[in-house]
């Protein structure tokens, strides 16, 4: 086990450093300079140049980035949308809020998914399942973006139940209620592919051999599903699950744009159009280590549910 | 299963708790946020109390995370940053109309020279000058907040234009742009001295006139910084400052302060009870919320959570006709520039086929059709040069110069055309718009089939392209920095100017001389590069009659040769809600709608 875990975490390592590579050249290739303004004078463009190492070859630029982060754990500073702050640190500012939003909008999605799924599989094909499955239907196809522009018009503007924007200074209530709506938002699109997911897997799981041996030895069929066929149709979720929480942190570009919280959701875009390349290549290394670390902990966790995969077929470890 | 279900719970658990202690971390409210700090409220002058809380209210797209003056150019310094002198906008009751001038704020009164010695400036501050925390200002926090701002080894990117924009000041650039840690330019060696504790003086390496002094020091990076909390923002090796990225690390001196701001999401000021001129300043408050959606923004207005709205293309469409909606010019002229170096179509480079363009333009429907100005001119109606205020668009020479109908003249421009056409057969050109401007993709695509329409397509086809701005930049500079220039454009919206040029015009003929070096293509008009290098000198900087003509002359030869196409001159629209009392009407330069000097009739 200790040297299936080794491999995977110096596979995720080797991973992270191709992705810091491509991205680094990518984003410093991108045409213009961010000094670039007809104010500075060329002398001073280049003093400016100097100092961020933008004269010397993107190689060379590369080995000043590497030396940073390796030595001082320095991922640059932003000079555009956050200038004089490091890169990291305007990112780290920015994810309590989106961590918390995109958590709750996915604790919720779990278990609701979860019991939309089971009523899907134990009432399949009735009125119960038609209409879950056209729930799920609508909540996939959808996007996030026209269901929170319907809240936000609606419950906010037209019957003021909730405030149009999220309310960092107000009270706690205030504040608690202006996240009803982005996290609703949010969550409905995972609600939905769990009930999918589910459902699927139930109905196949609920008409196997051991279901039938499990009510023949008197279980009901709410115990059997619950205790029998809800553990065996679970395990592809655990992959899912794992999976939506590389966008937690990743937040939600329109839902954060439309309900003005400031989260790390649009980061990217805004460091891209300033020509911010420290704090874009910063963004990036974040995203990808985020996804790196999801699929590391599957494949950990796949190592921990199913021995077959952490022993390759090997019978000798 | 269990291990599986046990390792979800812990991960569950440990991202709960980040997401617990979460959500302050942008949130930096200073103490008692809410309330004015006991220095400030034992200064404040007796007043009546107001029956309500005046707090403006506004929504802003600019998510701003620092409010170092070194560091940020937006109006955001402006609440909190007052300068040695600072642009007013008044307005002429009789008349109705509106201009700014310029006034001292922080100094006591204008600059002056003495003993005859043209180049030395004194600048004399106000005695009572205190910043919000009642701290005093003297001519030590200037000079100290000059010194980091030309810091050679935090090199603020915006900053040199301190040493060198309005006026030159000796040395200034010099230090600025030596290496970190050198000193071969000494601070003592730069023309900012303090006389005593209320007098400045500011040596300069040209001669120029106190209005030019005054304008240089209104700009936001000659600002003050507050030395304590400044000292404590700078890293390890004092390269660089986070001073003025939360709250509680800033100091202000200007109209307000900030109670709270949550970058990203809001700032919230209260009124700087110590501001020079705080018997001007109504508001109790001003609360800005950043909201980047413009649908989100329009509701907000609707249900009068804000009391300002600046109409993007969705939210005109609603308020168009109502009558509190109010227009304002900007700053742009959008233009169309030529790739003359072009290796085959040469008649890019033939001042006929560009006049041809240029009367074939209906500037008029193109101004209806995108909410715009029609502008067959490159200065913008907000220009002004004079110290009167009088803006060169209205004066009579830079009326003469213009062509009627604005230019669009249908038979000049097919005969220019038929001559064109004789000469060289059929025209193709392609036109690359910049695509996250919606006004410039109508514009193209309207003048695609109105000069395909008037010419003839089978004489005359334009292809329209999408382009990122950036791209199209450098692809237009491609063509002039590469021997045998590129064939891979013709035509290519274009609109980059100093800010400088807002007062001093002149400056903006900069950028179509032959040696800019940000030029976007290979303007080569003679009359331009000699008549710029004349309206740089003394002898035309310092006579403001002299200035003027040679200015409206680059321009008349500019609309002459079409180095570039004029079309339109961008404009913006906005609503207030009924309460707000403006104190002018219109947006206007430099100071736009004057928040800060807003009043408020009723909650």
């Amino acid at each position: 086990m200790a040297k299936y875990i080794f491999q995977r975490i110096l596979a995720a390592i080797l991973t992270l450093f191709v992705i810091l590579t491509i991205a680094f050249c990518v984003v410093r290739l991108m045409p213009g300079s961010v000094f670039d303004d007809p104010d500075l004078s060329d002398s001073v463009k280049k003093v400016l140049e100097e100092r961020a190492h933008l004269d010397k070859p993107i190689f060379v630029q590369y080995l000043y980035f590497l030396k940073g982060v390796v030595t001082e754990n320095d991922w640059g500073t932003s000079v555009k949308l956050s200038p004089g702050m490091p890169a990291f640190q305007v990112i780290v500012q920015k994810i309590p809020v989106t961590m918390a939003l995109n958590f709750i909008s996915l604790l919720i999605a779990v278990p609701f998914g979860a019991l939309f799924g089971i009523l899907a599989a134990m009432k399949n094909k009735t009125k119960v399942d038609t209409a879950i499955s056209v729930g799920v239907i609508l909540g996939i196809s959808i996007p996030s973006f026209v269901f929170a522009t319907c809240l936000q018009y609606f419950l906010a503007y037209k019957f003021g139940w909730f405030p149009i924007l999220y309310q960092p200074t107000a009270t706690t209530a205030v504040k608690v209620s202006s996240m009803v709506l982005p996290i609703f938002a949010l969550a409905l699109s995972p609600i939905a592919t769990i009930t999918r997911y589910l459902r699927g897997e139930l109905i196949e799981v609920l008409n196997s051999d051991f279901m039938v041996l499990a009510k023949t030895k008197g279980l009901n069929q709410f115990q059997a599903t619950v205790r029998h066929a809800l553990r065996n149709a679970a395990m592809p979720l655990v992959s899912i699950i794992l999976h939506m929480f590389a966008g937690v942190v990743g937040g939600s570009l329109v839902i954060e744009r439309m309900f003005s919280i400031p989260g790390v959701g649009g980061l990217m875009i805004k460091s891209i159009n300033a020509l911010d390349h420290s704090l874009t290549v910063a963004v990036l290394i974040f995203y990808a280590m985020i996804s790196v670390a999801t699929a590391l902990i599957v494949d950990l966790t796949y190592g921990v549910v199913d021995p077959r995969v952490r022993m390759g077929g090997k019978k000798d470890e | 299963m269990k291990k599986a279900i046990s390792l979800i719970l812990a991960m569950i658990l440990a991202l709960g708790m980040l997401a617990g202690c979460g959500d302050q971390g942008s949130t930096q409210p200073s103490q008692g946020s809410d309330q004015p700090s006991q220095g400030s409220e034992a200064q404040q002058p007796e007043q009546q109390q107001p029956e309500f809380e005046k707090i403006f209210r506004y929504a802003d797209t600019s998510s701003t995370q620092n409010c170092n003056p070194f560091n940020n150019n937006t109006s955001i310094v402006d609440y909190l940053q007052a300068k040695l002198y600072n642009y007013y906008g008044v307005e002429n009751a009789a008349t109705g109309t509106t201009k700014t001038v310029i006034r001292p704020e922080l100094a006591a009164k204008e600059p002056y020279t003495k003993d005859g010695d043209d180049y030395t400036w004194y600048i004399e501050l106000r005695q009572d000058l205190k910043w919000a925390n009642g701290d005093p200002i003297n001519a030590d926090d200037f000079i100290y907040s000059w010194q980091e701002a030309l810091n050679p080894n935090v090199k603020y990117s915006a900053t040199s234009s301190l040493a060198e924009n309005q006026i030159a000041i000796e040395n200034a650039l010099d230090y600025y742009k030596q290496e970190p840690g050198s000193n071969a330019v000494k601070w003592e060696d730069v023309g900012l001295k303090k006389i005593d504790d209320y007098t400045l003086m500011v040596k300069c390496t040209q001669r120029y006139t106190a209005e030019n002094v005054m304008r240089h020091f209104q700009m936001r990076y000659t600002s003050l910084v507050y030395k304590p909390i400044y000292e404590q923002c700078f890293n390890a090796d004092k390269t660089e400052n986070t001073y003025a990225t939360s709250a509680d690390t800033i100091m202000s001196c200007g109209p307000f302060e900030l109670s709270s701001w949550t970058v990203g999401a809001e700032r919230v000021f209260k009124k700087n009870p110590n501001y020079v001129y705080a018997d001007e300043i109504k508001l109790d408050g001003m609360h800005v919320r950043v909201v980047s959606d413009d649908a989100t923004a329009l509701e907000l207005f609707k249900a009068g959570e804000i009391d300002y709205l600046s109409l993007g293309t969705s939210s005109y469409e609603v308020y168009a006709e109502d009558p509190r909606t109010i227009s304002g010019p900007g700053t742009t002229v959008r233009g169309i520039e030529f790739n003359f170096t072009h290796p085959t179509k040469k008649y890019l480079d033939d001042v006929r086929f560009r006049q041809a363009l240029y009367f074939a333009t209906d500037r008029d429907t193109i101004a209806k059709m995108t909410n715009n100005i029609a502008a067959p001119y490159f200065l913008p109606t907000v220009y002004s040069m004079s110290s009167d205020g009088t803006m060169l668009r209205d004066m009579d020479y830079a009326k003469s110069y213009l062509p009627a109908n604005n230019g669009f003249d249908k038979e000049k421009a097919k005969a220019l055309f038929d001559e064109i056409y004789n000469e060289y057969g059929k025209i193709e050109v392609r036109l690359v718009y910049n695509e996250a401007v919606s006004a410039l993709r109508l514009t193209s695509e309207y003048l695609q089939s109105s000069w395909e329409e008037l010419f003839g397509k089978d004489r005359f086809s334009v292809q329209v392209i999408a382009m990122n701005n950036s791209e199209a930049v450098k692809q237009m500079r491609y063509a002039w920095q590469n021997e045998g220039g590129t064939d891979s454009w013709e035509l290519c919206w274009g609109a980059w100017d100093l800010s400088a040029a807002v007062v001093s015009a002149n400056r903006k003929f900069e950028r179509y001389t032959s040696y800019n070096s940000n030029r976007f293509t290979a303007y080569h008009n003679d009359f331009i590069d000699e008549a710029y290098k004349q309206s740089i000198t003394e002898e035309y900087r310092l006579d403001e009659d002299k200035l003027v003509k040679i200015t409206l002359d680059m321009e008349k030869s500019l609309i002459e040769n079409v180095d570039q196409l004029p079309v339109f001159q961008a404009q913006a629209f906005y609503i207030f809600s009924d309460r707000c009392v403006r104190p002018t009407k219109t947006r206007l330069n430099f100071v736009g709608f004057q928040f800060e000097r807003f009043d408020l009739t009723h909650e």
